[in-house]
């Protein structure tokens, strides 16, 4: 088992890299492609999806003796992807409609997919805001159950990535079943 | 609005001296290529394009800012290579243009199989500078080359009870790899109106940017229809076919309710998915803002009449 130290270490290093690379693709120092925003956008939309998977592999891979300490990184990889899911949402806002209140209005009552990734940001939301060690200790049980949220805001990430797409779906249905699968092994568990 | 907005742009924008020259981007070219035998850039496939000679330069305003060489080859939906934007640069220089040729049949006077290069050298060849505009939302500014499709389809007689012509990409797995997946029913095919081919904005590119097109762009000859979203441009053709039916088309094939036939540029009829009222001009900075987008991309002077009295809510 790698120390702890080290191990956060790590994730907090391979976490901070997508950030490292948009940066530098902003300001031109790296080929983002003719279309930056679109390529901002996709980038910190999948790297907060795929930290979200990554934290829910996190209880199952505690099973294995070699894994047992990975679960230390739950809160570290969880307050990350809701950085990208919050950075995502404001070059949405902010940069690709330029606050034109009317197309976002628009795109609110006419684009499920819209709606799909605000409840997915809406439900981790609260687990960011009761992330640090005193709300856990305080809300005891009720934090258990706050946080039961990031199983629907990884079902509601993943459709609003499977709604979004043109043609080829199988990349986002990859993910959907990936999610179906952990939530399979994670009742197997619960009842041996 | 449409009108002051594309006013404004001409005048503090697009002025013709903003195309680049012939000869500046032939240096830029030789500078990009001895930058690449330097190792400063990384290489990509252009496929064997070669210079055009003798083609009449493009004389009218530029419809906006030119887009460089780099972005019009690197960021291509070719789906025959791969679905994302970057694919068709990276991997279709499977694709084998010579030689080639083009089958035309169907309601014409002259069905038969013609070989390209004596196509090309029957038709005098010119610039044409026009906006292509993404169903996806984006735009760019592309200085084609070739020759107006009416003029090359009168050549062969099409008969009078011709109301339309099909198009159809190259069906080969071994050059176009994409299509041993099923994403679209292959092979890649495309349609217009008699009418709208027979418009003199309609026209068939055999190059781009003074040299014969990449493979990732089409090549060596495809439709450029620029008042409607790009996907009608078909690419990579070898078959032409005039006919008195609503010709099949592939996007129209694979979701009706979100690809029609017509597929007209229309700020006002969303996507289901998307709305079309702005688009991404692409080459610009992370915080350039999208620009609303003008009906028939801006070429409504010229080709909103073949639509009277057609409900283009309903034919989108």
């Amino acid at each position: 088992m790698l120390p702890i130290k080290l191990l956060k270490w790590i994730a907090f290093i391979l976490s901070s890299l997508p950030l490292l690379i948009l940066i530098l693709g902003i300001i031109n120092f790296i080929n983002l492609g003719p279309n930056i925003v679109e390529a901002v956008l996709h980038r910190t939309g999948n790297t907060s999806l795929n930290l979200l998977m990554i934290v829910l592999l996190l209880p199952l891979m505690a099973k294995h003796s070699l894994f047992r300490n990975f679960i230390i990184l739950s809160r570290m990889l969880g307050l990350f992807s809701f950085f990208y899911a919050a950075l995502h949402l404001c070059v949405y806002l902010f940069i690709d409609r330029n606050m034109s209140i009317l197309s976002i209005q628009d795109d609110f009552i006419s684009r499920p997919y819209i709606l799909a990734g605000m409840i997915a940001f809406l439900s981790i939301t609260p687990l960011a805001l009761t992330s640090f060690r005193r709300a856990q200790i305080r809300l005891k049980e009720l934090w258990k159950k706050i946080h039961q949220l990031v199983y629907l805001g990884t079902a509601s990430g993943i459709i609003h990535y499977i709604w979004q797409m043109k043609i080829d779906l199988s990349l986002p249905m990859l993910y959907l079943v990936g999610f179906l699968i952990i939530l399979e092994l994670k009742k197997g568990f619960r009842a041996t | 609005m449409s009108k002051t907005w594309s006013q404004k742009l001409k005048i503090k924008q697009f002025k013709d001296f903003e195309v680049t020259p012939e000869d500046l981007f032939k240096n830029r070219r030789a500078l990009l290529k001895s930058a690449v035998a330097l190792g400063l850039l990384p290489s990509r496939s252009y496929g064997h394009v070669t210079d055009i000679e003798g083609y009449r330069p493009w004389d009218q305003e530029s419809p906006g800012i030119l887009n460089s060489y780099e972005d019009i080859t690197n960021y291509n939906n070719f789906y025959e290579f791969g679905l994302d934007k970057a694919d068709p640069a990276r991997y279709s220089h499977t694709l084998e243009t010579h030689p080639w040729q083009v089958e035309i049949s169907g309601l014409t006077n002259k069905p038969g199989v013609y070989d390209l290069e004596e196509i090309i050298q029957s038709m005098q060849l010119e610039e044409r500078v026009y906006k292509l505009r993404c169903v996806e939302a984006w735009s760019m500014i592309v200085p084609w080359i070739g020759f107006s499709l009416g003029s090359f389809l009168n050549q062969f007689e099409p008969q009078t009870n011709a109301t339309f012509v099909q198009f159809f990409t190259l069906y080969d797995t071994d050059m176009m790899p994409g299509q041993r997946s099923r994403v679209l029913d292959w092979p890649y095919r495309e349609g217009l109106t008699m009418e709208e081919a027979m418009n003199p904005l309609s026209f068939l590119a055999t190059g781009l940017y003074g040299k014969t097109l990449p493979n990732q762009n089409g090549a060596p000859i495809r439709l450029v229809v620029p008042w409607k979203y790009g996907f009608k441009s078909i690419k990579s053709i070898v078959k032409i076919v005039f006919t008195d039916q609503k010709p099949l088309t592939s996007w129209n094939q694979a979701n009706a309710r979100e690809y029609g036939f017509y597929s007209n540029v229309n700020p006002n009829v969303s996507h289901p998915r998307w709305s079309q009222a702005y688009e991404r001009v692409l080459g610009q900075g992370f915080f350039t803002p999208r620009v609303p987008t003008e009906m028939f991309n801006g070429y409504g002077e010229q080709v909103a009449h073949l639509y009277d009295g057609l409900d283009l809510q309903i034919n989108y």
